[in-house]
């Protein structure tokens, strides 16, 4: 106590606090760049662990997988007649494939979805378990790259058989041919909850698999595991499958990053490993979907394996993959719970938690926070109380922002024209530097700064409810929108230079053109126009939310700060400052 | 031993106050007469200490596939312990999962401690006496304290008394002073013990050895406090347990480091063994268990080098041939003997006499009997007779009335 | 200011009152773990002074044929100072006299003749010598041939006395020594282990045991009829036993699985674990008479170790001698084995011709394993003295018990301690009270009937060890588990703490302001 009270009078001598308050932007910037610094830290050595098998049933590895030469020759089999269907319509495709099913004794139906393509899939019963749960062994007919997933097929036919052999499962295995891997799957997955006949009991896992190239060999494999919304496998599975593929002598690659960068370690590949995944988690379902993400929203574990290059190992290495996750997966007992559900992996064998990459999406929305605090606090409008008009009619303001956001919402993406819409924010960006909007309209300096206060601390709510499970989202929507930050309130600006400045902080934080140079810079695969209609396209079919956070948090935000900044006519401004003196 | 203490204890408070030289002459009198006392009345209870029957404890408290070795630990327990000739009737198995009929296992109903599969511990004639769920904290404290409710029966106890040598095995996951149960309770060292003190307190057993193998087993017998236990741990404080190998075709390891070697070691062992606990504790070593083996003997009486493995791992009979010839040692039983054929034989002949005399009535009552059998006959044919009768009569009043009726509505119809 | 300080008041108190009125009892009485009051000092008691409440008074029957009626009492009465003198120099720890009555002039129930114990004597050329005659071996009755009885008048004295002692009451020093000791023999059989403690119900099992698997069958039950329901009978006040009987195929126990057998190395060969189920029945203790035929394995000559020999057989009055081609072991505590030389033929019956010798050899080793049965005593007596030490050591065993209980009550204070163990107890007291009063007012002068006395007795010390064990092993009392005292207050702490800090604070303030209110008047 005496303690508390020794420091107090200290701070009180130094007038502490109020320097601090005077300076709280720069507080807030100060936050920032902490918040960036802590993911820059991470790589470093000492900050990131080793991965471990939390569950012990797991076991990976521990037995030995029969899939191999003898298996080859029924693969060879399965392949050549496949590659015989690959021009035949699904119909004619899925009634082959079935008959091959019936011969080794898979139950199999199909789920007619004349939208997005018939699903084939076969379920076969465990023959002493008690068949509550199944595993999900899915192949998309045509994968993420619209290539002919005939290795895939294959495989994936020849594995059932295998596994039908088999007397030790204790869960049901589920097979699935899809048309895709976005839609067909997801919506396959929907309806396999929902109203389909056959089942096998609640899904576990599922393994997805991506062999399109012609030959029978393979170098290294390709680990997908982002799901939909920032949703993340168990790290059990996923180290796991990284356990199975490194102890088949076969490398492993982690977001599409190349061999060397995986299995150098140093610094930078870490760095890029991160930032990576965080950006794959933001933008998944945007970019390209291998089909671990159509298991997204249920609590299935789910991974991509999808097999590169074309010389080194052979096809039944790769199935010795899925054979050793399904006989680790099979001796789970109860569901996954025992590793982290949200980590970021480093590199194959190290990841952090997410107790070491949290505090720097709160130290992010903080700053918004203080943001707020300055907005409210650093000007002659203190003294007015909450319940004054002005706060009022910033409560309008954001609600009618919010409606705003929502008739956005509903764009079809088809009648989306996004050169259209980027234009316009440009230009509605750079209005103020006009006269244009003065006459009509003029906000006075107290709802200016109120309406920036609350802006601000919806953002920060926003970010902060955000954090746990999306950070992904989180940290690259505050990141992105903070710019907001730096806009000045008319009052504050008289020279031209200044107001060129805050349009251009205004256009920079508009969430669709900032989403539109972030996808330019940083992402190849989606091309930079279409990232809109692929957002609206998986918020509708993919269950996809980043989409509807961008228009109703940031877009609100970015719209009553806008607002916020429009001209105050000088008259007024003088006005004011004789009424309150 | 507790009587010699007594005494000493008796003597330091008397020496304390008596400080004159006429009672230290006394003193020095009455010592060594004491102490002949006292000494035969030590040797007498060590030539007592001797066990006449054998009982096995053999618990494994770990659920789920993966926990398959601490079965097969156990299993291989029973084994040694029934081969050694410990009837079933004496043993008390508790497996707390089923991992033979488990669906993982790729050899159903089998469970192997060795990847050559020679021997199925789970073959025939095994007798488990707590399965499953029954294995709990709860379930272990009432056995060994034997507080039942009056239905649990005889093969679920632990019959002991004070001449049995309990040989109890626990295996499992185990941490700091506690061992899980189930994945689901925890059982503290303290329990044990205070369990082992009810039962030195009725005298429910002669020699407790205690055997566990688990994570920092050593510690699961730091806190007992009972005479006459002597107890070994695979693993110290902070000290894991190993297995020893797996079988990859089951894909679970099979048997733990500490088991094994104590298996290695027992297999030599037949009923007529010499070797003592002490060649047991020596052939454990660091570079085979991969952790230290602790043993407790401060509370045990006997010293390791001269207690048999059979005495706690086998049930040797002990044989008392017929002496030569029904001397006067067998006379005293002889008489009674004869003594209880001539009572049992008088009293049968009184009854005898008695039912003699009573012959000529029992025939007329054989007679009464038949005239009766023969009565009863016209009597059921009577009352036969009469019963019809008298449901013909109320049939065909019954009919009449309704026929009556009949006519009387169809009058009313007409009408 | 001063309303508001008065609510402030009320709100405290009434705080304070539900939390020390209503709270603290609630959590007591919810917390508390339920422990009976046992009369604890009173069991101290009756463990310190184990058996000092009984005085055991034994009546013996003097008839003396030897002299008049004048000379017979003046000779009982120097015997009873005699044998008074001799109990009271045995400072044992129980009080026993031994009343010396004239067989004569008492009015005995003639109803159970065998009841009373008497000593005759009689006049012969022997002198001071006990006679084994028909009385001896079938009745209570003692007969002592006398020649002279006026040399050495003392020393006749002090035999007819140690007589009366030894051999017809059988309370010399060593067996009340024996009896009260902690040790707790009877007799040696116990030390050396071959009989088992004392328990009333036992089972006995006949096992017929072969090595192949032909049909076999045997007579036993007419030989246990006529071979153990006697002894049944006889002993049917002290034990109650139970039989059952069974033939079990392919199983010889393993002898024929060594062709090394002989008798040192039986113990280790021999396996009689599958014929110990002990499941089958309810006591506790069972014993077994098992025949074992080796299976044909062992081949033509049979088993090697066994020996044929000869027995005699007492045929009416002669001797006949009986070849007999097996041999008897004597397991302690299990039974007995029979084990014969050669296979069975398929589809033999074994008659009571056979069963005869292996009948009789079985009652011996069970009166052995029973520990009946005393060397120096005529049969029935033995059998008096064996239900009185029953008595007395279930007394002694049920204090033991009760004493066992009370101090596991009192070193674990977490055990809860149910009513029905108080109650349990109170009965054992109870009984325990009724069995002392039957024994100490035993004896006096009208004669009752001995034998139904002790029976009765034994009954009564049967149940209450009974209720002694069940009142120690309540399955309630369940020791709970270690739950130490730091986490109860970890658990208590989070929980009562902030409200007592926030209690406490109120009160302080109260105070604070109760003297700024009371300045402020001033």
């Amino acid at each position: 106590m005496a303690l508390i009270e020794v420091l107090h009078r200290r701070a009180t001598k130094l007038g502490l606090l109020p320097k601090v308050i005077g300076k709280l932007s720069i507080v807030s910037n100060i936050l920032v760049l902490i918040s960036i610094g802590l993911i820059l830290c991470l790589p470093l050595d000492g900050q990131y662990r080793r991965t471990y098998i939390s569950e012990n049933a797991l076991l990976p590895s521990q037995a030995y997988s029969y899939f191999r030469e003898s298996e080859w020759n029924i693969l060879r089999g399965y392949r050549t007649a496949i590659e015989a269907l690959i021009d035949k319509p699904a119909r004619v495709r899925n009634e082959v494939i079935s008959s091959w099913l019936t011969d080794f004794g898979m139950k199999h139906a199909v789920y007619d979805n004349a939208a997005d393509g018939d699903t084939l899939y076969g379920v076969y019963n465990s023959q002493r378990g008690d068949g509550t749960e199944a595993i999900v062994l899915a192949v998309p007919w045509y994968n993420t790259d619209n290539e002919v997933n005939i290795g895939g097929a294959a495989l994936g036919i020849s594995l059932s058989r295998y596994f039908s052999r088999w007397p030790i499962w204790s869960k049901n295995i589920i097979l699935v041919i899809s048309e895709n891997p976005h839609k067909a799957m997801k919506s396959w997955v929907d309806a396999y909850h929902n109203s389909l006949d056959l089942t096998g009991g609640s899904l576990e896992a599922a393994i997805v698999l991506d062999f399109p190239s012609k030959s029978e060999y393979f170098e290294f494999v390709e680990l997908y595991f982002n799901g939909i919304n920032g949703e993340l496998p168990n790290l059990d599975i996923v180290n796991v499958a990284i356990s199975v593929i490194e102890h088949e002598g076969v490398k492993v690659s982690l977001q599409g990053l190349n061999l060397s960068e995986m299995y150098t370690s140093s610094y930078f590949n870490r760095l890029k490993t991160l930032l990576f995944g965080v950006k794959n988690s933001a933008l998944s379902g945007t970019r390209k979907l291998y089909g671990n993400e159509a298991f997204s929203g249920r609590r299935i574990q789910a991974l991509t394996l999808k097999a590169c290059g074309t010389e080194g190992h052979d096809i039944t290495t790769f199935g010795r993959i899925p054979e050793a996750i399904f006989r680790s997966v099979n001796n789970l007992l109860e569901k996954f719970h025992q590793s982290f559900f949200f980590y970021f992996l480093v590199a194959p064998r190290h990841f952090v938690s997410i107790g070491s990459y949290l505090p720097s999406a709160v130290c992010l929305s903080i700053s918004f926070g203080i943001s707020a605090a300055h907005s409210y606090i650093n000007n002659q409008y203190i003294t007015v109380p909450l319940s004054d008009n002005s706060s009022i009619l910033a409560l309008i303001i954001f609600f009618g922002s919010i409606a705003i956001s929502f008739i956005f919402l509903q764009i079809n993406e088809t009648f989306l024209q996004p050169h259209l819409m980027i234009l316009a924010f440009l230009l509605i960006s750079f209005l103020p530097l006009t006269n244009i909007p003065q006459p009509l309209i003029t906000i006075q300096p107290c709802l200016s700064y109120r309406l920036k206060s609350f802006a601000f601390i919806y953002i920060s709510l926003v970010l902060t409810s955000l954090l746990v499970m999306n950070f992904a989202l989180a940290f690259g929507m505050g990141l992105l929108a903070f710019p907001l930050t730096f806009t000045k309130s008319c009052s504050e600006m008289i020279t031209f230079k200044s107001k060129v400045i805050n349009c251009f902080y205004l256009a920079i934080s508009n969430p669709f053109i900032a989403i539109f140079i972030f996808v330019s810079i940083f992402e190849d695969d989606i091309t930079n126009f279409e990232v809109f209609s692929d957002l609206i396209s998986s918020f509708k079919y993919m269950g996809n939310w980043t989409w509807a956070i961008t228009c109703i948090g940031w877009f609100t935000t970015w719209q009553m700060v806008y607002i916020a900044n429009l001209d105050t006519p000088r008259s007024a401004l003088d006005g004011d400052t004789k009424k309150n003196l | 031993m507790h009587t010699l203490t007594k005494y000493l204890k008796f003597i330091q408070i008397i020496g304390t106050e008596y400080q004159t030289h006429v009672v230290t002459m006394r003193f020095n009198f009455f010592i060594p007469f004491l102490l002949l006392l006292t000494t035969n009345y030590v040797l007498a209870d060590e030539e007592k200490n001797n066990h006449t029957n054998n009982w096995a404890v053999l618990v494994s408290t770990s659920t789920f596939w993966f926990n398959y070795r601490h079965m097969a630990n156990v299993l291989s327990m029973y084994r040694t312990v029934k081969r050694l000739g410990i009837p079933d009737s004496q043993i008390i198995l508790m497996l707390s999962d089923d991992v033979a009929c488990n669906s993982r296992n790729l050899f159903p109903g089998s469970v192997f401690n060795n990847q050559d599969r020679k021997i199925d511990l789970y073959g025939e004639s095994i007798e488990v006496d707590y399965k499953g769920y029954d294995v709990t904290v709860e379930n272990f404290i009432r056995l060994l304290t034997d507080r039942w409710p009056d239905e649990q029966p005889k093969s679920k106890r632990l019959l002991t008394d004070e001449n049995s040598n309990i040989f109890i095995y626990m295996t499992g996951h185990g941490g700091d002073d506690f061992l899980k149960f189930q994945d689901a309770e925890e059982i503290a060292s303290e329990d044990i013990a205070d369990a082992f003190e009810q039962m030195h307190e009725k005298k429910r057993y002669n020699e407790i050895f205690f055997m566990v193998d688990t994570c920092q087993a050593n510690t699961m017998f730091s806190k007992f406090y009972s005479p006459n236990i002597l107890a070994i741990g695979s693993s110290e404080l902070d000290e894991s347990s190993y297995s020893h190998h797996s079988d990859v075709e089951l894909g679970v390891a099979v048997i733990d480091r500490f088991t094994y070697y104590t298996l290695e070691f027992l297999e030599q062992i037949d009923k007529s063994s010499t070797l003592t606990l002490e060649d047991l504790f020596q052939y454990y070593t660091f570079e085979k268990v991969h952790s230290n083996v602790g043993v407790r003997k401060d509370l045990y009486s006997r010293d390791p080098k001269d207690v048999l493995i059979t005495d706690f791992f086998a049930n040797v009979p002990n044989i008392i041939p017929d002496s030569s010839s029904e001397n006067e040692s067998s006379n005293k039983y002889i008489n009674l003997i004869n003594l209880a054929m001539d009572q049992y034989n008088s009293n049968s002949k009184v009854s005898k006499n008695k039912d003699n005399a009573l012959s000529p009535s029992v025939l007329s009552k054989s007679q009464n009997f038949n005239n009766i059998e023969y009565i009863e006959d016209t009597r059921t044919a009577i009352s036969s007779s009469i019963k019809t009768l008298l449901v013909t009569s109320v049939v065909t009043l019954l009919c009449i009335l309704f026929y009556l009726q009949e006519a009387e509505s169809s009058k009313t119809f007409t009408k | 200011m001063n309303n508001n300080y008065k609510l402030r008041l009320f709100v405290l108190f009434s705080y304070l009152s539900v939390f020390f009125l209503l709270g603290v009892p609630l959590w007591y009485k919810l917390t508390t773990i339920h422990r009976a009051d046992l009369p604890i000092t009173y069991i101290k008691e009756l463990v310190d002074n184990k058996l000092n409440d009984v005085h055991l008074k034994l009546p013996i029957y003097v008839d003396s044929q030897i002299n008049d009626i004048k000379e017979s009492a003046i000779l009982l009465k120097d015997i009873q100072s005699e044998i008074n003198d001799i109990l009271g120099k045995n400072n044992a720890g129980l009080d026993i006299s031994v009343n010396v009555l004239d067989y004569v002039k008492e009015n005995l129930d003639s109803k159970n003749e065998n009841a009373n114990q008497i000593l005759k004597i009689v006049k012969g050329d022997n002198n001071l010598k006990m006679v084994e005659n028909r009385d001896f071996f079938s009745s209570t009755a003692t007969t002592v041939e006398v020649n002279d009885l006026s040399t050495d008048y003392q020393k006749s004295i002090r035999e007819l006395s140690n007589i009366i002692l030894n051999n017809i009451l059988g309370v010399n020093a060593k067996n009340i020594n024996t009896v009260i000791a902690s040790t707790k023999d009877i007799n040696d059989g116990e030390k050396t282990g071959v009989s088992i403690p004392y328990i009333q119900d036992i089972h006995l099992s006949a096992i017929l045991l072969s090595g192949d698997g032909d049909a076999l069958g045997w007579d036993i039950e007419s030989s246990m009829s006529k071979y153990i329901t006697p002894l049944r009978e006889m002993l049917s006040s002290v034990y109650h036993f139970t039989v059952d009987s069974d033939i079990v195929y392919y199983n010889d126990l393993n002898l024929h699985s060594q062709h090394a057998v002989n008798e040192s190395t039986l113990a280790h060969i021999l396996d009689i674990s599958e014929i110990s189920t002990s499941d089958e029945y309810s006591e506790q203790i069972g014993l077994t008479l098992a025949i074992v035929f080796p299976s044909r394995e062992v081949g033509n000559n049979g088993l090697e170790f066994i020996k044929p020999k000869s027995i005699e057989k007492l045929d009416g009055s002669e001797k006949v001698s009986n070849d007999i081609n097996w041999e008897k072991y004597l397991i302690p505590r299990w039974g007995s084995l029979i084990i014969n030389k050669y296979p069975l033929k398929a589809n033999s019956y074994l008659d009571e011709e056979f069963l005869h010798p292996i009948m009789h050899k079985f009652s011996i080793d069970l009166l052995e394993i029973l520990g009946i049965g005393s060397d120096m005593m005529s049969p029935y007596n033995s059998l008096h003295m064996f239900k009185r030490s029953v008595v007395l050591r279930n007394l002694l065993k049920s204090v033991d018990t009760l004493q066992s209980l009370v101090r596991l009550t009192e070193s674990f204070k977490q055990m809860a301690v149910p009513e029905q163990v108080l109650a349990d107890v109170n009965t054992a007291i109870g009984i325990r009270y009724e069995i002392i009063n039957k024994i100490n007012h035993f004896g006096t002068s009208n004669g009752i009937n001995n034998n139904i006395v002790w029976d009765e007795l034994v009954l009564l010390s049967n149940k209450l060890v009974t209720v002694c064990e069940n009142a120690f092993f309540d399955n309630e009392m369940v020791q709970q588990n270690f739950f130490p005292d730091e986490h109860k207050t970890a658990v208590y702490f989070p929980f009562l703490g902030p409200i007592a800090m926030v209690l406490f604070l109120g009160i302080v303030n109260m105070i604070k302001d109760r003297s700024h209110i009371v300045d402020s008047i001033k």
